[in-house]
Order: structure tokens, then sequence, then C-alpha cells
């Protein structure tokens, strides 16, 4: 590049959705140089006065109290800050169907949120009205007949888990947090560590009630305004809200879980393919302590089942028992005693945690009885913080192994401390639910995901470490042409990159039909 | 003397909303949330609105709505002391006349003199009833002097936000000193004497007191909704949850607990309940979720408090625990 080329002044257009313009404060200061997305442009407020005056009249009142606006101000992540105009807790869907009428008709962006778990400000507000589905948290019908429940869309998780365990019945596959909302879920796809058998918990869906982005209520179904349902499902809520949802159900079961333990990334990984793809486990996944302690989890709700696996799986898989692996690992160690402040975090963090995700009041006979409240609150106990960075990529069965190998050396470069959470996301939704989502296009039968979880712990990174981290690790699925799960808000400037412009150009062309002025959850695609 | 720290003002950075993640799991087992799904009326939503600018007069609300169950307190993976630093909140707020204090709370009793080592502090509630007091006595064994609504009156201004003169917390707390194990009816109050005797003295609440009687174990059976008072059990719901679910394997009777293991209250142990005020929690809905989709055929409760209530929303049989003895 010449001097000439370099200084050559931008020529600054409007931003136009799906295109990140050149910087406007010094555009000629990123030159050569990729420009990060960070927070989206605050709204300027055109149209908001008579927007509120419009719901006033129908008896909806937005709420324009700091006090109420300050609750929505960043979220899990922490990372992006923004707030709201005005706020409103949804209570119906009529309600939600009058505000994205008149959302549409005064050009007011509208940013839905449930549990708020996002990572990359994609539930945040910046200006606009921020629509709290939680109002919105009923279980409506319970069918043992059929095994279905429909439910409200802004409800936790864990709510529909204590409505269904009154009648010693269970949900299929939901996020490991229970502050999530089955709506939140179901827009993004949640996966579970049964995923490999169940699918992500869209699949789960049978139907759903959805607000379109100009306020026409339609239930949707596989038979029922079926682009509808395969658009807002795994939709990153570009395409509708969800207001309910009628999800399948079955028996409560407590499971046993087994632990195996590997010293290698690599061996846990091919143990875990294995396990998903002869559908050897009701649960499975990998959870690491950097990439020397290994953890491969099995879990099964049936006795019989579980006899299986250890007659015909479990020889064949290289993990370790507890006991085997702290002999290795101690003998790893000890040849390499300057790695102790390694062997010290690891063995605290077995002391600390392990205890943890077996707690004996979540014990019955030996089987773990609330596997999900276990894990939410070990996640938010040893993985919480008031900032959560965790980027991850999603990936074809074959190219999960190189892309984790990098993605982990990428961890180590950038932090201490890490952990590493890998499923498999079993495929069996259309392929059009999937485009533009956490499925990888050349997935086929199962999709394996991998989070990347730097521990903070109390540390101070600046902001610039936090991202660059980030743009590291996604930098891979470019490179291998891999999906991402958190591609949204901050890190939607790698949505051209990854999925390229065709597909990217064929979802703005179908936002732009469905949401005209663009309002419904602004920012976090387009 | 033992130092008293006053319960009511939390060690320095407990109220620090910064504390806080904002991770809402303290909201899963949230009556307020359970019944309202608005998160400003949480703990968590209280200190999220202060994170982002909110002032603790916008809070007065939330303070006031909040029936200090403990339930917030019982899940916080940070370990923040949820039940104190609400009730801070409240004495600040009472302090800038944000809220409320019901006169009819302020009924002080003197020094009051005990000469048994072993007491039973039987709050407002259960002092209404000598019969059952009898039986309480008796089902504890010997030994236990009864002392009727014996610091009811600090449980009540801590409950308000009213402040406690060190003076009268002395009178009430310096006495108990000399006691080897005290039994307390009242959650919030067997939570502050817990905070401030030493160890040695032996402080239960009555619902663990009796259990600790077979006779009173033996009368619980399946079909049973076992009731347990709130306040102190989520105080220390970890040192608690596994004679509960002792119990529960022992009897085949099913409980208050949530899927957390945190035990889901009535609200009718609320002050707002006793001093007439207007509680945002609806004690009948309370017990309709308790009791829904369970197939209860009797509800034992260890709180009179909450006997009241389900005599009041239900059609099932309702007993304290003192009378479900055989024979």
């Amino acid at each position: 590049m010449n001097n000439t080329d370099q200084h050559k002044p931008f020529d600054i257009k409007s931003a136009q959705p799906g295109i990140i313009p050149p910087c406007p404060v010094a555009p000629d200061a990123l030159i050569g140089i990729p420009r990060q997305q960070t927070n989206p442009a605050r709204w300027e407020g055109d149209g908001w006065q008579a927007f509120v005056a419009d719901l006033a009249a129908k008896g909806i009142t937005i709420d324009e109290l700091k006090s109420a606006r300050a609750l929505y101000v960043t979220d899990a992540g922490g990372m992006a800050y923004g707030l709201p105009r005005g706020v409103l807790i949804a209570r119906s869907t009529t309600m939600i169907a009058d505000v994205m009428a008149a959302a549409q008709k005064h050009c007011v962006p509208v940013t839905v949120r449930g549990g708020g778990l996002t990572t990359e400000g994609e539930t945040v507000s910046f200006g606009g009205l921020q629509l709290d589905l939680r109002g919105m948290s009923r279980v409506l019908a319970i069918d043992k007949d059929n095994m279905t429940v429909r439910c409200e869309a802004g409800i936790y998780w864990h709510s529909l888990a204590e409505s269904l365990r009154r009648h010693g019945l269970d949900y299929l596959s939901a996020p490991l947090n229970m502050t999530a909302s089955v709506g939140g879920t179901l827009g993004v796809g949640g996966i579970d560590i049964n995923s490999p058998r169940l699918g992500c918990s869209a699949d789960q869906a049978l139907a759903i009630k959805i607000v379109t982005p100009t306020g026409e209520v339609l239930e949707c179904s596989a038979k029922e305004n079926t682009w509808w349902f395969n658009r807002v499902l795994l939709g990153y809520g570009q395409f509708g809200i969800i207001t309910e949802a009628t999800l399948r159900i079955r028996p409560f079961t407590p499971l046993t879980m087994h632990y195996l333990y590997y010293g290698d990334l690599r061996t846990a990984m091919e143990d875990l393919v294995l396990l998903c793809d002869e559908d050897a486990a009701d649960y499975t996944g990998i959870l690491t302590m950097l990439d020397r302690a290994v953890n491969l989890l099995v879990a099964f709700d049936s006795e019989e089942r579980e006899k299986i696996f250890f007659k015909k799986w479990r020889p064949r898989l290289r993990g370790f028992g507890e006991l085997g692996f702290a002999f290795r690992t101690g003998a790893y160690y000890a040849l390499r005693p300057w790695k102790y402040r390694e062997a010290l975090y690891l063995l605290d963090r077995k002391r600390t945690l392990l205890p943890e995700l077996q707690p004996s009041h979540h014990l019955h006979n030996g089987k773990i009885v609330d596997r999900t409240v276990v894990f939410s609150q070990a996640v938010w106990k040893f993985w919480g913080g008031r900032q959560m960075v965790i980027p991850d990529l999603a990936t074809s069965r074959e190219k999960f192994f190189e892309a984790i190998l990098r993605g982990n050396e990428v961890c180590k470069k950038y932090f201490p401390h890490y952990t590493l959470y890998c499923v498999g996301i079993k495929l069996i939704g259309p392929r059009e639910r999937y485009e533009l989502s956490c499925i990888p296009p050349d997935a086929e039968g199962i999709a394996y995901g991998c989070e990347f979880e730097p521990m903070l712990e109390g540390k101070t990174y600046s902001r610039d470490h936090l991202q660059s981290f980030k743009n590291e690790i996604y930098d891979i699925g470019v490179d291998m042409g891999t999906s991402y799960y958190r591609f949204g808000g901050m890190m939607k400037g790698y949505i051209r990159r990854v999925f390229g412009d065709a597909v990217v150009d064929k979802h703005l062309a179908m936002k732009r039909e469905v949401d005209p002025a663009m309002v419904l959850n602004r920012d976090v695609i387009f | 003397m033992t130092k008293i720290h006053p319960y009511h003002q939390p060690q320095p950075g407990a109220t620090d909303p910064s504390q806080c993640n904002g991770c809402g799991v303290c909201m899963l087992s949230c009556p307020v949330w359970q019944q309202h799904h608005t998160k400003a009326l949480t703990y968590c939503g209280r200190n999220r609105a202060l994170i982002g600018g909110a002032n603790e007069e916008d809070l007065a609300p939330a303070a006031r709505g909040c029936i200090l169950c403990g339930s917030c307190e019982a899940l916080c993976p940070m370990g923040i002391c949820t039940q104190q630093t609400t009730i801070a909140l409240r004495r600040r707020l009472v302090e800038k006349g944000l809220m409320p204090v019901p006169v009819s709370l302020s009924k002080k009793k003197g020094t009051v003199t005990f000469k048994s080592s072993r007491v039973l502090l039987i709050g407002r509630a259960h002092g209404s009833k000598p019969a059952l007091v009898s039986s309480l006595v008796e089902l504890l064994g010997k030994g236990f002097e009864v002392l009727p609504e014996y610091g009811s009156d600090i449980e009540l201004d801590l409950e308000s936000g009213r402040e406690i003169s060190e003076a009268r917390m002395k009178e009430v707390v310096a006495p108990l000193l000399a006691a080897t194990e005290i039994v307390v009816s009242d959650g919030l109050l067997f939570n502050l004497l817990r905070s401030l005797l030493p160890s040695s003295i032996l402080v239960r609440p009555l619902g663990q007191a009796l259990l600790a009687n077979p006779n009173v174990r033996s009368g619980l059976k399946a079909g049973d909704f076992y009731m347990i008072e709130t306040r102190a059990y989520n105080a220390r719901r970890l040192e608690f949850v596994a004679l509960y679910d002792a119990l529960r394997r022992e009897t085949g009777c099913f409980m208050n607990l949530d899927l957390q293991r945190v035990a889901t209250p009535t609200g009718a142990a609320s002050y707002h309940h006793h001093a007439g005020l207007e509680n945002i929690v609806s004690v009948e809905a309370q017990v309709k979720w308790l009791l829904e989709g369970r197939d209860a055929r009797r509800i034992v409760v260890e709180h009179l408090d909450d006997q009241e209530a389900f005599a009041k929303y239900t059609m099932i049989p309702v007993v304290h625990l003192a009378e479900v003895v055989k024979g």
C-alpha cells in the first residue's frame, strides 16, 4: 500500500444495516486495520414521544424512569453498556403486537430481553424500547397424554422445571443455566449435555406463537406458517418475538453421572466424538481445567443404558478414573517441577469445584436429582462474574479437532487459567432453520461446539485484551469455515466473513421484507 | 460480655451493590419474582438499578415489598448477606421517611429474668395458644423455660427498619448469654441470635428442636405437606438441608422445598401481615403455588403464621408440628 492510498479520505456514507461503516471519528485512523465492532451508535430518539403516546392510548405505559431503565444497562457479558429510552414488561401477546405495530410506524427500535444471558450486548438497548419478556412467565397447559407443555416464552427454564416436577415431568433439553428464558433459548438454539442425542432446545419446540416485527400474531409449527416457524427458531430474534411455545417433555428421571479424566485434550475429543457417533450415553460433554485435566462427562437416565455403556463402550475409551488420573498427573508434574503453580491450580480447582458438581443435597441414592440446578449454581459460582467472555467455535465433525486445538492455544496465549466446554449437537431440524446459526453449513448428522472460557478471577483485563482474545478465536472460524454460537452484537463484524455474502444478503432481504423499519433487535445481526 | 454487632448493620462492603454480578440466580426462588415477574422488585433488580445509576430512594418500593424470607440469600453464588442488606436498606429509607413504620410494632418489654439454662422463645403468634405452648415444652424435654414474646419487639423493629438502640439490644441479648440452649420460634430472631451469641450456646429453630424428638418424627406420614419455617432455614440452608432430606426419606412427607432446596414461604410471617400494611406478596397466591400439583392430605407447619394462612385458603387439615405426636 502506498502513502497516497493510505491517506485517501473515505467517502463516509450513512450506516446501512449489514454494512460496517468506516470510523466516523477519525476516518483515516483505521486504514489497513480491520475495524472491531463495539457498541452500536445510540438511537437518536426521533418518533419516541409519538410512539409512547400511541401506546398510552391503548393503555400501555412505557416506564421512562431512570431506575427502571438502569436495570438493563448491560447483559451477562458485562462488556456492552447502553440505556434504553424506556422499558416495558410484557404481559400479553396482544400487548407485544401493539408495541411492534407502533414501533414499526414510528421507527422505534425494540430490544427484547429474557434472561439477558447474551455476552455481546445482543439484549442491550442503545436507546429505543427494552421489552422484558419475563412478565410472560406462566405455564399454560401440561398435556401428559401427548407429553407436551405450553408456556409463555419469558419463563425461566427453572420455573418451567419447577412446575413440571410437581407432575413428575421434565423438559427434554435446556441450557445449563436456569436463568435462561425459554423464548431466548429457542431464538438462538440452546445447548445441553444431551444435545448429542436430542439436538438443541429449539428443536424441541413443536409450536410457537409469535409476534412479527410489524405486529401480526401468528401460530407457527411444522404444519402452519412453516416459513416463520423455521426462521424464528434459531433466528436470533430477527424475524419475530416468541410469546408462547409448545415443547416436548418427558417423565422425570434422576441421572447417574460418571467422569472420565484425560491428560490430553485431543484424546478426550476423539472419545467424545465416538460417544456421540455411537449414541453411547444419554448425556455427554467435555469440561476442562486448562488442557491438562480434561473431564469427559457421561450420564444416563436408565440403568440399562448405563450397563450397555460399561459393557460395550467404556473399554474403548481412553480416560482414567479419578485415582488413576491423579497418579498419572502427579507423575507428570513430579517430572516438571517448574510447573508447580499449574499443579497447585489444578489441585485447588479439584478441591473446590468437584464437590460442587455432586452436592449431597442434590443426590438421591447416588443419582443426581437436579442436574441443571447443580450445573447452573456451579457455573455462576466458578465461572460467573461481572464480565463474562465466552467466544466459541461450532464446527463439523471433520474440523472439530483442529479448530478446538487451535482455540486452546489461543487461550494459553491470553490467560493463565481457562476452561473449555465441548458438546455435540444432533441435527434434527430442517436445514433452513440452521442457516445463519450456530450450526455450521457443512455439518452432517452431528455438529460440535466448544466454548473457550477464560477464568478472569477478579483480575482487571483491558477491553482491548478481551476483544483481541475473542477476535483471535473467531479468526480461526473464518480461516477454517466454521460457525459460532455468539456471533451477534459486538461480534457481528464476523458474520459476513464467516457466512459469506450470499447467505447474509438473503437474510438481510428477508429481514427488510418482514421488518421494513428494521426495528426489532437492531444491531444484533444487521 | 460478647460485643454486640448489630444485625441490621452488616459488615462494610456487604451493602455494596457491585458485589452483585447480576446473575439473577437469587430471583429463581424469590416469591416476589414468582408473583410479579418484575426484576425491579427483586434483590438482584435493586442492585442492578443502583449500578445503573438509580438512587436508594428509587428502591423504596422494592425494599418495602420484600418479605425477608431469605430465599435469595440461600442462592447467591457471591455469598451476599441479602437479608441483612435489605434490613439495612430499610433502615436508611426509614430514616429518610420513605418507609412507614407502624407504631404498633414497638411493644418493648423490660429486662426479663429466667432461672433455667434452657429457654424457649415463643413469638407473638405462639403466645396466644397456651395449650400448644405446654405441648411444646413437653416435647422439647424437661427444663425448658418459656419466655413469651421475648425479643419480638426487636425482631419486628428489625424487619420494619426501625432504629434499635444498642441498650435495648443488650437488654435482650445479655441475659441469654447465661443460657446453654435456646429454641426460637421466629426465624428472624433466630438469625439475629445465631449471629450474636457465641457458638457454645446451642441456638435452634423450633421446628428442628421438635424434630429431635422421635415421637414427633413418627407422627409424620406420607401425604403430609411439611411447611418449614423459611427465614431460619434459608439463612442456613446448607446446614439444615440434610436434616429435612432425611426426614423426607424417613416419613415420605413432602415439603416446601423447591428444586434449589430453598424453602418457599407463604408470606404470612411478614410484618406487613401483622401491621396491616399492603403486601405485594399475596399469601393466597403463595398457598396456591405451594400446593399446586401436590396431593397433600394434611399440612404440618413449624410456625403458627403458616397454619393460619393454610387454614384460611385451603380445606386441607392443618396442624402444628407439636400436634402430630401419636397418642
